[in-house]
């Protein structure tokens, strides 16, 4: 798991969760994330981070260490997707 | 805001809404509280003798067999719909602001045109309502959530339409009449499936 993407996606769901931490592995929906804030939170990664998340990879978020192996593997596929020659 | 909306017109008169507010402080555990207690007297009002709704594994409620329900809370208001006989309930309350960004992601170009102010009749908070108490409705066609579920449907996939003067919510050919309630503050939305 990237430290650095961690850090910025547990702070941003703690916040957004006015929560004072949270366990990587507990699902999300268990510190009462809602439909609202799930999808303002998909859109704010997408910005922060300059990424797209697919509806696949949404799906799939079920707790903060998916969220941040999507991210990570969203970054990746950005940044492929730059550098095409390579 | 009002503590509770009216209900929409047009939903079915054998359906039983019960409101309860949430105490302070209103977290988790207080709006679990109020949504059982709204759970509670509108199976009461339904006929039920089984006042308990337990949670399946993935947190859906579990309605007593033939008394199909619902429940939404903010972190004010509980709501819970029960519907003697319908096959599936589906209900949403949103008191949350839907930014411009939030609502493109969730409505699509041709929802957008047709059902979103000026050009139609509802907010955006209105439609992400719909689509929310729809996608409760229809999770028995098997659904996620996003962000937080299985991944097999994603309740932004639900297609609205304008249908007279009732919405539609449709998802791979299994279509749901959706009553949508709205007001300055808060917006009511009650999906049925016959």
């Amino acid at each position: 798991m990237d430290r650095d993407i961690f850090d910025v996606v547990d702070k941003l769901f703690r916040q957004r969760l006015q929560l004072p931490e949270l366990d990587p592995d507990r699902r999300l929906v268990d510190y009462g994330l809602d439909s609202v804030r799930s999808v303002d939170l998909i859109v704010e990664m997408e910005d922060r981070f300059d990424v797209s998340i697919s509806d696949e990879q949404a799906g799939s978020m079920v707790t903060l260490r998916d969220v941040v192996a999507t991210v990570t593997a969203a970054l990746t596929v950005s940044v492929g997707q730059g550098h095409p020659e390579k | 805001m009002s503590l509770q909306l009216t209900v929409p017109e047009g939903v079915a008169p054998g359906a039983h809404f019960q409101w309860r507010p949430v105490r302070p402080p209103r977290g988790r555990d207080e709006q679990s509280a109020a949504g059982r207690a709204a759970v509670a007297a509108a199976l009461a009002e339904s006929g039920s003798t089984d006042l308990v709704v337990p949670r399946e594994p993935d947190g859906r409620p579990r309605f007593p067999p033939g008394f199909a329900g619902a429940i939404a809370h903010t972190d004010r208001v509980a709501v819970a719909v029960v519907v003697p006989g319908a096959e599936a309930v589906g209900v949403d309350i949103e008191d949350a602001v839907i930014s411009p960004r939030v609502a493109r992601f969730v409505l699509r170009d041709r929802e957008r045109a047709a059902l979103l102010r000026p050009a139609g009749a509802y907010s955006a908070r209105d439609l992400f309502a719909a689509k929310e108490a729809a996608f409760k409705a229809l999770c028995s066609l098997g659904g996620g959530g996003g962000l937080g579920g299985p991944d097999q449907f994603l309740f932004w996939w639900i297609e609205l339409d304008q249908t007279d003067a009732t919405l539609v919510a449709s998802y791979r050919g299994v279509s749901v009449p959706v009553w949508v309630r709205s007001e300055p503050r808060l917006s009511l939305a009650v999906a049925i499936r016959r």
